[in-house]
């Protein structure tokens, strides 16, 4: 015959979370049971951390490295610099590096120009 | 009812013979004995074939070598009593759950229980399984953590959902006598199929459960945070003898937990016959063993994800059908 227990929600869960660790009890029970007569072993063979055959040496970096840092923003960040510095400003064909230059140079003096006039129309 | 002897004998009778601790071990094992002889048989292998007939007492043969044959070896940095303490917690919560629903001979029911059913069930599983991978330090391990979190961030709210779809459709199709309540949505469920709008709701629902079920128990192709050939063992890296004995157990009660929350509350269960009849006990079986075959095949099928492949599948495969059912299981009432 089976029975429903009509509760609140507050109850329902207490209820629920203490049968829980009613299991919990049961189970630890019944795994002591099953492991009596042992005990663990800390220390010895296997006892290491299982890194994959490196050196443990590896476990004491816990912070990145300066060096890995410069060439995660070298290899991540700059990577787009670096594809215009290699195949627009070094291509290898001259008229592009004088493309390049002049468009540069021209930016340099369209920005002189306009600094220029800001600077003129303050005074005046 | 009042409380008494009776009922207090009818508690611990659910919660530890049926469907309780021995019945839902019972269960796991079997559970994973057929998904491994279903893989098997994909792969063009025998599976599990030596213990019991047709093999299947090797998941009790392999669980019973782990914890009571093999050494424990602590590892250097653990605390070598909180995976097992956690393992213990996390079958215990799985088990207390059956309580929510009519296989139970023992049931809890009160408005708005859904809630409580996924504290029980979907927060201290995962949580346990997370600490037992915590309490053994090591790059591997970390790793793992840090995927099966992410997994989990995005599994868990999809898991939400798709439960509260058929209990949401329960409530406002007006079977429910408790609102929210995930008792009587197992009980009333197969009515909603029935319900043009709500049948279309369901269907969504089914399919984001069963998508979320394989990245809630990281079968493939979500077995992300476990990782073999990439992370070792993920989190599970450092779990050998008892502990790897325990976890695997913990694993498997919680699929079977799950799996059987999904017949009740989308496939009905066995009604409308009773608990206690041929063909209900038959209907049960049968509906369950379906959805275990169709989550063996999923598992069978495809290769690992990566971490944002397996997100954006969950999100286009069970995120988005659960949400679609959600709006629907809202709006089909008013409609029809």
């Amino acid at each position: 015959m089976a029975v429903v227990l009509k509760l609140e929600p507050y109850a329902e869960a207490l209820l629920v979370t203490g049968a829980m660790f009613g299991v919990v009890a049961v189970c630890t029970l019944l795994y002591a049971l099953l492991r009596r007569g042992t005990s663990a072993r800390r220390g010895g063979e296997g006892s290491e951390p299982y890194i994959g055959g490196e050196a443990p040496n590896i476990l004491r970096r816990v912070d990145a490295s300066a060096q890995n840092l410069y060439w995660g923003f070298v290899e991540g960040v700059s990577r787009t610099i670096y594809r215009v510095l290699r195949f627009v400003v070094h291509s290898g064909r001259l008229n592009e590096w004088a493309g390049y230059m002049a468009a540069y140079y021209g930016l340099l003096a369209l920005l002189a120009i306009i600094s220029l006039a800001i600077y003129i129309a303050r005074l005046g | 009812m009042s409380w008494g002897p009776e009922s207090l004998g009818l508690l611990l009778f659910a919660l530890l013979v049926f469907p309780g601790l021995f019945f839902t071990v019972a269960l796991a094992l079997f559970s994973e004995w057929y998904l491994r002889k279903i893989v098997a048989r994909m792969q063009n292998r025998m599976g599990p074939s030596y213990v019991g007939p047709f093999g299947i007492l090797q998941p009790l043969a392999d669980f019973l070598k782990l914890v009571m044959s093999k050494e424990e070896v602590v590892q250097k940095f653990s605390l070598s009593w909180v995976p097992k303490a956690m393992a213990l917690t996390g079958i215990g919560a799985a088990v207390a759950s059956l309580l929510f629903l009519p296989i139970s001979p023992f049931r809890v029911v009160a408005p708005y229980d859904f809630v409580v059913y996924l504290y029980i069930c979907s927060l201290w599983v995962p949580v346990s399984i997370v600490f037992m991978g915590l309490s053994a330090p090591n790059p591997f391990v970390s790793a793992g953590i840090s995927r099966l979190l992410s997994l989990f961030i995005a599994t868990e709210p999809v898991w939400f959902a798709a439960v509260l779809v058929p209990v949401a459709l329960t409530t406002y199709y007006g079977y429910s006598e408790m609102p929210f309540s995930v008792f009587c949505t197992a009980v009333n469920s197969w009515r909603l199929w029935s319900e043009p709008l709500g049948a279309v709701a369901m269907l969504l629902g089914l399919v984001g459960t069963v998508v979320s079920i394989q990245a809630k128990e990281m079968a493939q192709p979500f077995n992300i945070p476990e990782a073999e050939h990439e992370l070792i063992a993920g989190f599970a890296t450092e779990f050998s003898g008892p502990v790897l004995g325990l976890f695997n157990l913990v694993h498997d009660v919680d699929t079977a937990v799950s799996l059987l929350l999904v017949t009740y509350i989308y496939l009905g269960g066995p009604y409308p016959y009773p608990h206690l009849s041929v063909p209900g006990i038959l209907l049960l079986i049968v509906k369950y063993l379906a959805l275990l075959t169709v989550v063996s095949v999923i598992r069978s099928s495809f290769g690992r994800f990566r971490i944002e492949q397996g997100i954006e599948t969950l999100l286009k495969y069970s995120a988005a059908p659960v949400a679609i059912a959600l709006i629907l299981a809202n709006i089909a009432p008013i409609i029809t």
